[in-house]
């Protein structure tokens, strides 16, 4: 049922600092009132890494993946140049952020 | 607005997870590349990619706290900018943003019908949903051949009827017909909570909404 699934999903919309805009209600013609025009202030909810993210992350074949990973367990997977790796999002909910190198390419998985 | 911000340790700028740019600090202005990805389930994830290997968790099963969150009303930590009440607050959307136009397209109108063909900000789209992990991507329709209009062949499967070829709907890649070999533009696209984009987007579309005709 989609809507179970759908309670297990996380959100990108939660942090240790949080980010808070006011839309200016009557943006100028040349201002594009998508992302950059806003105003915004940023409220610390906690000290910074009371979050801790990933930075040394190891990765399992999947015989070894399967029984830590349910089979309904959502993941982020990306793929580049033939390499796949997947990252559990219920672990991405409580570390937020993943670096993580794949094919030399420096990259950050965040939730 | 309630949006994840990090920050870098090189410089301590702080940079916004949604619009994916440092907003303050030494390097503000400065955008980060998106590069592609999806979010599905472990198990089609290493159904499509046999060769996959996954992040170490540590313990087995989930345990995400956030659980009650999603379930609840609550719109993030601080509340919301303004209300916009074409959604629920808690209602997941796709959400495009290209040009001057963003898009919100709700999963409960993707579920019915899985591919939506658009218009965002003079950009021919195509989005697809996947109903049984929520997976979800956007493409452009334009190719060597002009724009082209889909269909869907089988489950995400999908032919254009300009030129006959199939096409895997997740990866925007033709497989058989003349097309064999082209990709489609990948487009940037979020799945979000309604709350958290259209604080983002005030001015969003929301896809299947009736617009009155003046």
């Amino acid at each position: 049922m989609l809507i179970q699934k759908l309670g297990r999903l996380g959100i990108l919309v939660v942090g240790a600092w949080v980010i808070s805009a006011c839309a200016t209600s009557t943006p100028p013609a040349n201002v594009t009132p998508v992302g950059g025009g806003v105003e915004y202030s940023i409220i610390t909810l906690l000290p910074k890494d009371s979050i801790r993210s990933i930075d040394n992350p190891r990765f399992l074949d999947i015989p070894e993946a399967d029984l830590e990973y349910d089979a309904d367990e959502l993941v982020i997977g990306v793929e580049f140049d033939g390499e796949a790796r997947a990252y559990s999002i219920d672990l991405l909910s409580r570390r937020e952020i993943v670096n993580d190198e794949v094919q030399g390419r420096p990259i950050a998985v965040t939730w | 607005m309630n949006v994840l911000v990090m920050y870098d340790r090189q410089t301590d700028t702080l940079w916004s997870q949604l619009i994916g740019e440092a907003v303050e600090g030494e390097l503000a202005g400065t955008k980060l590349e998106y590069l592609a990805s999806w979010m599905t389930t472990w198990s089609d994830w290493k159904t499509r990619y046999p060769d996959t290997v996954a992040l170490e968790k540590g313990y087995s099963g989930q345990v995400d706290p956030y659980t009650g969150y999603y379930l609840s009303e609550e719109a993030g930590v601080i509340g919301e900018d303004h209300v916009d009440d074409r959604l629920a607050r808690k209602q997941w959307i796709v959400g495009v943003s290209l040009g001057d136009e963003a898009v919100a397209y709700p999963f409960l109108a993707l579920n019915k019908e899985s591919i939506v063909m658009d218009t965002v900000g003079g950009t021919p789209v195509l989005v697809i949903f996947d109903k049984n992990t929520a997976n979800s991507a956007v493409f452009d329709r334009s190719t060597s051949e002009g724009v082209l209009t889909f269909e869907i062949e089988e489950g995400l499967t999908l032919v254009d009827q300009e030129t006959g070829s199939t096409w895997d709907g997740l990866t925007g890649e033709a497989i058989e017909g003349s097309l064999n070999g082209e990709t489609l533009r990948r487009l940037k696209s979020t799945s979000s909570f309604w709350f958290g984009w259209k604080d983002f987007y005030p001015d969003t579309k929301v896809y299947g909404e009736l617009v009155e005709v003046k």
